[in-house]
């Protein structure tokens, strides 16, 4: 396991009131793990703890062996951190912040235009950081977390304020990192990203993980099998879910079928959201 | 240490792009030649003469007797000579053939005065030496040049420090220490790369005010050594500012706050009585001040300087035991 994370806690009032509470979990080489969670629910603090930000204060963890309470500053040549916040220094260049940056390795780096180049900042690489819209500064902290070209990514809400167009790239740049090898920690309240990139899921809230497994084992397992239709009663159109385990719902839906008054027939799965909700009883928002 | 040299580099161009910043690297300049301009003459109390060459032998040794004498080819140069800003008399000769003095009309009244009783004395052919004694009390210089002088490089130390301070305060507003905090980067390597700018910053700035204030004749390794040890307080008062002010705002009042102390210990080695100077021993910054001062006066020797570099360490280090656990704190 490449990270592994046994009864971890945290308090940051240093009492009883954890932020994080006894959360248990690992995650393979090359896989994309992802917590999900609405905010506060503990996802950015299992992060920092992860990265070094904040000290462990209980539990276990370890990153590539490494006990992260003293993990060596040469561990950091290997994990690359995209913050939701975008930090970086506003009275520099999109180039001279990644230029910087790069010199705080000790490993080959990443030519910091051609990484510009792969978010589209390209044009916006003399610009002063200052001078960035929010979205192309979220794309500056996410391929300055590039730029040691990590073996283990942690990514924070990589998508946030990006255009959809935007965040497919972002989306086909995780893709492709994984396909290289590169572990990768992803938090988010997304459920769409974590749907479409993660391997297996945690499920966070107050602290706590309520459940992890793969995005289509949790649908199978707690999501139900829906049908939606549009059918026409009395001249009157009508739309309508149908539960397939439901004996009574088939019956109903296989009558307005027989009579033939569908208009639309679509399948539904259960959302990431919905099994949240199921799950939690608390929204992700 | 490419890592130093990399934090240096960004601080320093990170802070010529912030107006407040850039300002406080050019302002002890600006003040220096305020002060160049507004006392002419401030780093010398001797009595100067530009002189034609072609006058008697007998008559430029005369003035040798009464001051420095500068040589000159001819009127034209004597005039350009005197129309610099310090104090010196052109002593030509007129369309008669008679000494003349040439002066600019704002100096001090010793120098035009000076020049005119000699020529009165030559013309008079009068073989007995002229009763005119310019005393001092043993300085080279007037107070408000050496003090003026050695008040802005405290001045411009200081500045560093909070130079320091400003760009920690970026880094909080930010928030880029914890992209730093997740790099291999060590604590150390970011608290050395932070401090050059106060020492580099001091240095430059000082060496430029004394060529600006004419005083490159001072011994100015003494200077440097006094420089770099003083900066260690700047740097510490530096990174304690960065650390207390969450915005630019509140690293300005404690800045106000910290210029008091400056001028609390630079005012009370100037007008207290040096039998009551302990009282000031506390302060990192009166050693500093007593060294520089006794620098540019040239009044101080090795083991004087040696001894005011003590002070400064001595009490620069007792701050920073207080102030390591806040500033330890307030940087991670």
């Amino acid at each position: 396991m490449i990270i592994d994370v046994k009864g971890l806690y945290h308090s940051y009032t240093n009492d009883d009131n954890y932020a994080v509470k006894d959360v248990n979990f690992s995650v393979k080489k090359g896989e994309i793990f992802g917590f999900l969670g609405p905010s506060g629910a503990g996802k950015s603090t299992t992060q920092k703890i992860l990265t070094g930000l904040l000290p462990l204060q209980k539990g276990k963890a370890s990153i590539d062996g490494n006990n992260v309470k003293k993990s060596p500053n040469r561990l950091f040549n290997t994990i690359g951190v995209s913050f939701e916040r975008a930090n970086v220094y506003k009275k520099l260049t999109g180039i001279e912040n990644l230029e910087f940056y790069s010199k705080m390795f000790n490993v080959k780096t990443l030519n910091p235009l051609k990484l510009l180049r792969m978010v589209g900042l390209e044009n916006a690489a003399n610009k002063r950081a200052e001078g960035y819209s929010k979205g192309m500064l979220q794309r500056l902290v996410f391929v300055r977390s590039m730029i040691n070209d990590p073996k283990i990514w942690f990514l924070d809400e990589p998508t946030s304020g990006l255009d959809p167009t935007t965040a497919s790239k972002i989306k086909e740049i995780i893709k492709d990192k994984q396909r290289k090898g590169t572990t990768i920690f992803l938090t988010t309240h997304n459920m769409h990203i974590a749907e479409e990139l993660c391997d297996n899921i945690a499920l966070i809230n107050e602290g706590e993980i309520n459940l992890i497994d793969s995005p289509r084992n949790l649908k199978l397992k707690y999501g139900e099998k829906l049908i939606k239709a549009e059918y026409k009663i009395n001249g009157e159109l009508r739309k309508e879910r149908f539960s397939m385990i439901n004996k009574e719902e088939i019956d109903k839906l296989n009558e307005i079928i027989k009579k033939g008054k569908v208009e639309t027939l679509h399948s539904q799965e259960a959302t990431l959201e919905e099994i949240f909700i199921k799950v939690t009883g608390r929204g992700l928002k | 240490m490419l890592r130093v040299i990399s934090i240096f580099k960004r601080d320093f161009k990170s802070s010529i792009r912030d107006n407040m910043l850039l300002y406080m690297m050019i302002v002890p300049l600006l003040l220096a030649l305020g002060l160049k301009l507004f006392i002419p003459s401030a780093n010398n109390l001797t009595v100067k003469f530009a002189i034609d060459k072609s006058l008697d032998k007998e008559v430029i040794e005369t003035f040798e007797k009464y001051g420095e004498v500068e040589l000159y080819d001819n009127k034209d140069k004597i005039i350009q000579r005197v129309n610099k800003m310090d104090d010196i008399a052109g002593i030509t000769l007129n369309e008669n053939g008679l000494l003349q003095a040439v002066i600019e009309g704002n100096e001090q009244k010793e120098t035009p005065g000076m020049a005119k009783m000699i020529i009165k004395n030559i013309n008079r052919n009068d073989k007995g030496d002229l009763n005119f004694i310019i005393s001092n009390i043993g300085y080279k210089m007037s107070p408000v040049a050496s003090i003026g002088s050695a008040s802005l490089i405290i001045v411009s130390i200081m500045l560093g420090g909070m130079i320091i301070g400003f760009n920690i305060i970026e880094e909080k507003e930010n928030n880029t220490l914890n992209a730093l905090t997740v790099s291999p980067m060590n604590r150390k390597e970011f608290i050395c790369g932070k401090s050059i700018i106060g020492i580099i910053i001091p240095i430059i700035q000082s060496l430029l005010m004394l060529w600006i204030l004419d005083l490159f004749h001072v011994n100015i390794f003494m200077i440097l050594v006094l420089i770099v040890s003083s900066s260690l307080i700047a740097i510490v008062l530096g990174f304690l500012i960065g650390v207390l002010s969450n915005n630019q705002i509140a690293g300005i009042a404690n800045m106000k706050g910290l210029m008091l102390l400056v001028s609390a210990s630079i005012l009370g080695a100037v007008l207290l009585d040096s039998s009551k100077h302990f009282l000031l021993y506390w302060s990192p910054l009166y050693w500093s001040f007593m060294g520089l001062h006794g620098a540019i006066l040239e009044i101080i020797t090795w083991s004087k300087v040696g001894i005011n570099v003590l002070g400064t360490l001595i009490t620069t280090n007792i701050i920073f035991l207080v102030a390591k656990k806040k500033i330890r704190k307030g940087l991670s």
